[in-house]
C-alpha cells in the first residue's frame, strides 16, 4: 500500500514529465525542426496539449467550422450598412445562450425574420435550467441566501446593419437590439414565485448573416432587472429562417 | 444545382435546433416521481425489496464565525406555507433526521456574519431511490436528502 508521500512523489514526477513533455512540444513548434515530425511524436504531444489547454479552443472552432460556409473566406465587398433591399419575410426560430460568470439562461425563440430589411421580432422564452444562489437583502444588514431558478418571456426587437458582404448573401455585421421582458424568480423553499417586472433590456454586438439560411449573434446584453447576478451579460444566439425562398438567390 | 447545396446545407441546422429544442422540451417537463431508478445494481450489495417509508435528511452548516450558536429551523414543505418541525441553535457541522418519504423538507440556518445577519434557506424532496436486479427494485436504505445551509464564500 502506498503511503501519502509516496503518492504524492509519484504525482510530482507525473507533473514534471507532463511539463517536460509541453516544454518539448512548445520547443519543437517553435524551432519548426523537421527531424521531430515524427507522426507519433506530433500526434501524442498534440494530444496531451489538446487535452489540458484547448478544449475550449477545439470546440468553439469546430462550432465555426460547422457553422461558417467556405465562401464566407472569399473576398469580401463593403456594403452600405444602412442601405434596405425588397421585403423579403421569413418565420425563423433562434435558440441562444445568456451567461456571464455568475449565471446561465438558455434562450429560445420564434418568430417575424426580416431579410431585406435586416430585422427581426421574435417571441422569446428564456430560462435557467439549475438553481442558482444568491444572497437578497431584506432589512437593513439582513440578507437570505437562496437557490433560485428563474423564467423569462420577452419580445425582441432586432436591426442589423450589416458592412460586408460574401459571397453566397454572407455578410457581417453589427446587431442592436431591445429585449422587452418580464421573468419570474423561483427560490427553492418558498412556495411564493417572485415576480420581477417587466423591463426593457438593450443589446448588441457582432452578427453573421450565412447565406439566407442562419445567422449567428454575439453580443452583449445588459439585464439590469437581475436580483442576485452580474447584470452584464453575454449574449450568443444561433438564428435560423425556417422558410427560405431559393428563387431569391 | 446551387439551390440544391443550399437545400443540403438547411438540414444540419434544422436537425440540430429541433434536437436541442426536443431535448429541452424533455427535460423541462419531466414529471417528479416519487421514487428514484439509479440503474443497474452492483453485484455486490444486498438486496433490499421492501420499500422504505422513512428516510434520512441531513442539514449541513458551515462553522459558525465568533463561536456564536446557529439557529436553525426545519419544516415539512415550505418555509412559508409548511409546518415548523423543529427549531434549535447548535455548533454542530451537521444535523440528521429520520423522516417520512414523499414530502418536502426546508430548513433554514441564521448566521451573523461580519455585523451581517445572514439566512441560508434549502429545500428538497425526500423520495426513495433504488437500483434494478432482473426487474427487481432493490430500495437503498441509506439514501438520504442533504439540505445545504452552508454560506456562500
Amino acid at each position: 500500500m502506498k503511503t501519502n508521500s509516496t503518492q504524492k512523489n509519484d504525482i510530482t514526477n507525473n507533473e514534471t514529465n507532463n511539463k517536460n513533455k509541453l516544454s518539448r512540444f512548445f520547443f519543437l513548434r517553435k524551432s519548426i525542426n523537421f527531424h521531430y515530425l515524427c507522426p507519433k511524436t506530433i500526434i501524442t504531444a498534440t494530444m496531451k496539449l489538446n487535452k489540458i489547454y484547448f478544449f475550449p479552443a477545439r470546440l468553439l472552432f469546430s462550432l465555426i467550422l460547422f457553422l461558417i460556409p467556405l465562401k464566407l473566406l472569399a473576398q469580401p465587398i463593403a456594403i452600405n450598412p444602412v442601405a434596405s433591399s425588397y421585403l423579403q419575410p421569413k418565420f425563423g426560430a433562434n435558440l441562444g445562450t445568456l451567461f456571464n460568470h455568475q449565471d446561465l439562461l438558455l434562450d429560445f425563440g420564434l418568430g417575424y425574420e426580416e431579410l431585406g430589411y435586416d430585422f427581426s421580432i421574435t417571441l422569446n422564452d428564456a430560462f435557467r435550467p439549475f438553481y442558482n444562489r444568491g444572497r437578497v437583502e431584506i432589512g437593513d444588514q439582513l440578507y437570505y441566501q437562496v437557490r433560485h431558478k428563474a423564467v423569462q418571456f420577452s419580445i425582441d426587437l432586432e436591426k442589423r446593419f450589416y458592412f460586408l458582404q460574401f459571397l453566397n448573401y454572407n455578410k457581417l455585421g453589427i446587431y442592436l437590439g431591445l429585449k422587452s421582458a418580464f421573468a419570474w424568480d423561483n427560490y427553492k423553499g418558498f412556495s411564493l414565485i417572485q415576480n420581477d417586472g417587466f423591463a426593457f433590456l438593450p443589446n448588441a454586438g457582432l452578427s453573421w448573416q450565412f447565406s439566407k439560411i442562419s445567422r449567428l449573434s454575439v453580443g452583449y446584453l445588459y439585464r439590469y432587472n437581475s436580483v442576485f447576478s452580474n447584470p452584464n451579460m453575454i449574449n450568443i444566439k444561433l438564428s435560423l429562417y425556417v422558410n427560405s425562398d431559393d428563387d431569391e438567390n | 444545382m446551387m439551390m440544391k447545396t443550399k437545400n443540403n446545407m438547411k438540414h444540419p441546422f434544422l436537425i440540430t435546433f429541433l434536437s436541442v429544442f426536443l431535448i429541452s422540451l424533455t427535460f423541462s417537463c419531466q414529471k417528479k416521481n416519487k421514487s428514484k431508478d439509479t440503474g443497474s445494481c452492483n453485484s455486490n450489495i444486498i438486496c433490499y425489496t421492501g420499500e422504505p417509508d422513512q428516510l434520512y435528511v441531513t442539514l449541513e452548516l458551515s462553522p459558525s464565525q465568533n463561536n456564536l450558536p446557529i439557529e436553525v429551523k426545519f419544516y415539512s414543505g415550505s418555509i412559508d406555507k409548511g409546518n415548523l418541525l423543529d427549531a434549535f441553535t447548535t455548533l454542530a457541522s451537521s444535523e440528521t433526521y429520520i423522516m417520512s418519504v414523499d414530502r418536502t423538507y426546508s430548513a433554514t440556518a441564521k448566521y451573523v456574519t461580519d455585523g451581517d445577519t445572514v439566512i441560508v434557506v434549502d429545500s428538497g424532496h425526500l423520495a426513495t431511490s433504488y437500483c434494478t436486479d432482473n426487474d427487481t427494485k432493490c430500495y437503498d436504505w441509506d439514501h438520504e436528502l442533504t439540505l445545504d445551509l452552508k454560506l456562500k464564500e
